[in-house]
């Protein structure tokens, strides 16, 4: 009997040790902060290049004083089909407030709120994604480094000084398709050259208030962030 | 040794109507109790009982505070649970649990004989082979059993589905389709609805140290061996196949989840809730 519990456990170790390594790379959990000036994000959201279709998780909290309405987007290149499911009660109390999201847009944030949007993406796997290199740029950080609310290590937004892409008058597919590159209207310049992004817009300012990267491996790295 | 007995009380004899209000205040539609309280919709952030103490490497006290501080309302049930299954018996995994209570009366509308026996494996094995991986492998910077592996998003994900697209979207991916595969195979198709927790929760595994630890101060269920004629019915109504019957009946207290449906079908009254004096 305790034999067999010994070699239980020893056979139980590897399995747990190689499920607790092994990442599988159609989804990817990403956090930020949602901030005045643009919000940080922890780190990119890593996804296998092989697949078509993903699931990514972004939770993120408003930081103070930001206080508004703000417009998701997936926006990029590649052209990515994205629908937005907010993470909320499925019958609203009203005993604690949350933020409305309709039409990709949270309505009333106020300090302190917290989102968890759960996007699903499609990809057209005939249009090549730039893969994310290995390297200090890519690779998954320990998120010992990374804490949102220390000022860690982390993938620091640029201040949004241009605007936005204007929402409404085109589809994301027609304003992916319009500028190979980059937005039309807006030159980044960094999205063209690093990829997509899953990004919150203030919808009066226009001003980025947090970007996501999101970044393709070549499929043995991928899953974002270990936990 | 003299066991002072406690006549079956008002926990053990309504233990399903418990489970059922448990669901009902835990799970989604109502999420009753995160509602009232702090306004999550689950047990993810707030109150998760998991991720505070798979604590990854090169983690400083900073961060470790921080995540206990960000989670402070699982700190406080994980903290609840242990300490009353010290004094008490594990009542929070038998009566209480949402996840366990899911899985348990899931594997109710099964036909026992759809059921699949896992009681040949040893589930202390299994048990702690996962809680030491769940605590080392972050540690180690092997990668996390934490959140990709974790019944706590699962099952109120499941509930969620029918009502909330966020939910339905756990699904959709690798991790969901295991998940939910873990739980069909080792709740609801288990016998007794419990292998899941008996095999990969890790709240359940400090709960089962904590209970085995209290055995000379709390209350358990135990066995009167004078009593005992090594039937064998404990053993087959078990939910965590705690019970041995080689000679008289013994049980573990490092699997018992103090159901007391032993205690319910003994025909000798061989089984009771008490202290140890």
């Amino acid at each position: 009997m305790r034999c067999k519990s010994i070699v239980t456990f020893i056979v139980s170790c590897i399995i747990f040790i190689f499920a607790a390594s092994h990442r599988f790379h159609d989804s990817a959990h990403a956090i930020g902060t949602i901030k005045k000036g643009g919000g940080k994000a922890r780190h990119p959201a890593l996804l296998d290049s092989d697949r078509n279709s993903y699931v990514l998780i972004a939770t993120a909290g408003v930081v103070p004083p930001y206080r508004g309405n703000a417009r998701v987007v997936l926006e990029g290149d590649p052209t990515l089909k994205a629908t937005f499911h907010n993470s909320g009660p499925a019958v609203e109390l009203g005993i604690h407030r949350h933020p409305d999201f309709k039409e990709n847009t949270f309505y009333d944030l106020r300090p302190k709120d917290k989102v968890a949007l759960w996007v699903k993406i499609k990809r057209d796997l005939t249009v090549p994604v730039r893969q994310a290199t290995t390297g200090a740029e890519t690779a998954v950080p320990s998120c010992s480094r990374c804490d949102t609310e220390s000022g860690g290590e982390e993938t620091r937004q640029p201040e949004s000084k241009t605007p936005a892409p204007e929402s409404g008058k085109k589809s994301y597919a027609e304003r992916g398709k319009s500028r190979r590159g980059g937005w039309q209207g807006r030159d980044t310049g960094e999205n063209s050259a690093t990829g997509p992004a899953l990004a919150f817009y203030d919808t009066a300012t226009n001003e980025r208030l947090l970007s996501i990267p999101i970044r393709f491996t070549g499929g043995t790295e991928g899953g974002g962030n270990a936990h | 040794m003299r066991i002072d007995n406690t006549t079956a009380g008002f926990l053990a004899r309504k233990r399903t109507m418990i489970m059922i209000i448990s669901l009902l205040l835990f799970m989604t539609p109502l999420a009753l109790f995160f509602q009232v309280t702090t306004g999550d919709n689950d047990f993810c952030g707030t109150w998760c009982p998991r991720m505070f103490y798979a604590i990854r490497q090169g983690a400083g006290i900073k961060e470790v505070i921080g995540g206990i501080m960000r989670a402070y309302m699982g700190v406080a049930l994980l903290a609840g649970a242990v300490i009353s299954t010290f004094f008490l018996g594990r009542y929070w995994c038998s009566h209480v649990c949402p996840i366990g209570g899911a899985g348990e009366l899931g594997s109710r509308l099964v036909p026992a004989r759809l059921k699949i026996d896992y009681s040949a494996i040893p589930a202390p094995a299994v048990r702690y082979g996962y809680l030491g991986v769940y605590l080392i492998a972050p540690l180690a910077g092997i990668g996390s059993l934490c959140c990709n592996y974790c019944n706590f998003a699962t099952v109120p994900r499941l509930f969620g589905a029918a009502f909330v697209e966020a939910d339905l979207a756990y699904f959709f991916r690798a991790y969901g389709i295991i998940n939910l595969s873990l739980f069909i195979l080792l709740a609801v198709v288990a016998k007794g609805g419990r292998a899941y927790c008996n095999f990969v929760c890790p709240v359940g595994a400090l709960d089962a140290l904590s209970n085995r630890l209290g055995v000379r101060v709390g209350k358990r269920v135990k066995v009167i061996p004078d009593k005992c004629n090594s039937c064998g019915n404990c053993t087959e109504v078990c939910p965590t196949w705690a019970i041995d019957v080689s000679e008289k009946a013994r049980i573990d207290q490092l699997s018992c989840i103090s159901c007391r449906k032993c205690q319910e079908i003994c025909p000798e009254g061989a089984i009771c809730y008490g202290k140890t004096q």
